[in-house]
């Protein structure tokens, strides 16, 4: 992962994110921006847990509980996750 | 417009796809009367209790009875205030004295009930520079007291040193102080945390500290009682110890404990301490009385364990599949929800309670029958819960039609 804060970063973020999520979707639903965890792709706490932990793996970041439940959907996560990677190697 | 209660509407309409049919609903159990620490009458049915915690059978302790008994015409039914104002009497004091001496620390502090332990400490312990590193499978009260607080949430994966020691690694270069927290023994599987792996990674670190939940280890594990601390012999390792009264003490309250010098602050800083009644006089006499029955208590654990044994092996003998190791916890797995509920009421009905644990509250989405023996349960009453599973099972055809040998493996 880059140190610097750049577009690149922020589109490996985002790439790194999805290509996780895309191992943990078990519909046929598009990932998108709008895509909800709860409604559009079933995600339960359980799936949570487990998808956030190989998301903190793939990115060597911790994902504070703290920050899911202001989350809803897959472009949410996406931010927040950008913000994380800053404050850990920005 | 919405009513206020349309909120609950996927709960309503969960519970009625499980017990809507009018049939008994597990998590609404009224025992008629209590007969002993092991049996009650449900209706007209006399029941054998499997699923009360109650490990040691001290809820009917003559000593604790005579205690409670002696209080409560001594200092009257409660105390009306909560513990920095009028509510702590000598009897508090005397309590947090004995669990001093009991688990060794220099400190303790007695709330009102174990979930308020959890609640006090873990909201006020650590602050908003700080991080709680929790186990994925804790207690309830657990992830509310942290939601409470304003540390940063770092869950593991359940009983995984080495993932701990991952996200350790990553917050190493974070000036915040650490917090672990785990359980002695987990309330659903029954299955110990690997004490001594944590503490191996705890201290690899700086500004680490660890807390150990022993609700269900506390007389249970240890020659003395003492939990899992005292079977693995890392005391002095666990800065904080939360438990509580409920279950191996017989009575209701909560406590924790620690030898850090500043603990007693705490007592100026919980909310959850500061602003609730204090235990009444006759509950805090009968747990300091308990406390000494659970230190002297080595054959109620021998019999304890062997119930236990007893039941986790002729359930295994069965085919069932069990959540964990022999532990005074014995979880059976149902194939799923539905089948959980039919399967708790044919234990009901053959005089057996045990209780139903439902995801999302369990590890694994697991549907549970979840069992809890006592040292006062006879090897009959353990043998009568054996037949009344296979019957049950038997009549569910749930299970295979060869039961399972045990293989060795190597």
């Amino acid at each position: 992962m880059s140190a610097e804060p750049s577009e690149g970063a922020s589109q490996d973020v985002r790439a790194a994110v999805l290509e996780v999520l895309q191992t943990f979707n078990k519909t046929s639903v598009n990932l998108e921006d709008g895509t909800r965890f709860t409604e559009d792709l079933n995600f339960d706490s359980l799936l949570v847990m487990e998808f956030i932990a190989a998301l903190e793996d793939r990115l060597d970041i911790s994902v504070p509980l703290n920050v899911l439940p202001d989350i809803e959907t897959v472009g949410q996560l996406v931010v927040a996750t950008e913000q994380i990677v800053r404050e850990e190697y920005g | 417009m919405a009513d206020l209660f349309d909120r609950f509407e996927s709960l309503l309409a969960r519970r009625d796809s499980l017990v809507g049919d009018g049939g008994r609903d597990p998590f609404q159990v009224e025992m008629d009367e209590v007969l002993s620490q092991t049996e009650a009458m449900i209706g007209n049915r006399r029941i054998i209790l499997a699923g009360t915690n109650n490990y040691l059978g001290l809820t009917f302790a003559p000593e604790s009875l005579q205690a409670a008994h002696d209080a409560l015409d001594a200092a009257g039914t409660g105390t009306t205030g909560s513990r920095v104002a009028n509510g702590t009497y000598s009897g508090h004091k005397a309590l947090e004295q004995a669990l001093c001496s009991f688990l060794g620390k220099d400190h303790a502090i007695v709330f009102s009930t174990g979930y308020l332990a959890n609640l006090s400490v873990l909201s006020t312990l650590v602050g908003p520079e700080d991080y709680i590193l929790m186990d994925a499978d804790c207690h309830a009260s657990i992830y509310d007291g942290v939601r409470m607080g304003d540390a940063q949430i770092i869950r593991f994966k359940h009983n995984d040193a080495a993932d701990l020691d991952k996200r350790l690694a990553r917050l190493a270069k974070k000036p915040g102080n650490k917090l672990i927290v785990i359980e002695g023994i987990y309330s659903m599987l029954g299955d110990k945390a690997p004490l001594d792996e944590i503490v191996a990674v705890k201290k690899k670190y700086e500004n680490v500290y660890l807390l150990s939940d022993e609700a269900h280890s506390l007389g249970v594990l240890g020659r003395y009682g003492r939990g899992l601390p005292e079977e693995a012999d890392l005391e002095d390792d666990v800065d904080f110890i939360v438990g509580t009264f409920s279950k191996s003490v017989g009575t209701v309250g909560g406590f924790c404990v620690s030898s850090h010098p500043q603990f007693d602050l705490l007592r100026l800083a919980c909310r959850p301490y500061i602003f609730t009644a204090s235990l009444p006089p006759s509950v805090v006499a009968s747990a300091k009385a308990s406390l000494e029955l659970v230190e002297k208590g080595g054959a109620l654990r021998k019999r304890l364990i062997r119930n236990a044994e007893r039941l986790h092996s002729g359930l295994s003998a069965l085919g069932f599949t069990l959540g964990g190791e022999v532990s005074p916890v014995v979880a059976v797995v149902a194939p799923e929800v539905e089948i959980g509920v039919a399967f708790w009421r044919g234990l009901i009905d053959g005089g057996v309670y045990v209780n139903l644990a439902l995801p999302p509250a369990t590890p694994q989405n697991f549907t549970l029958l979840r069992c809890s023996l006592c040292a006062a349960h006879t090897t009959e009453q353990v043998d009568h819960i054996i037949e009344v599973f296979a019957e049950v099972a038997d009549s569910l055809g749930i299970l295979p039609e060869q039961p399972k040998k045990k293989v060795a493996l190597g």
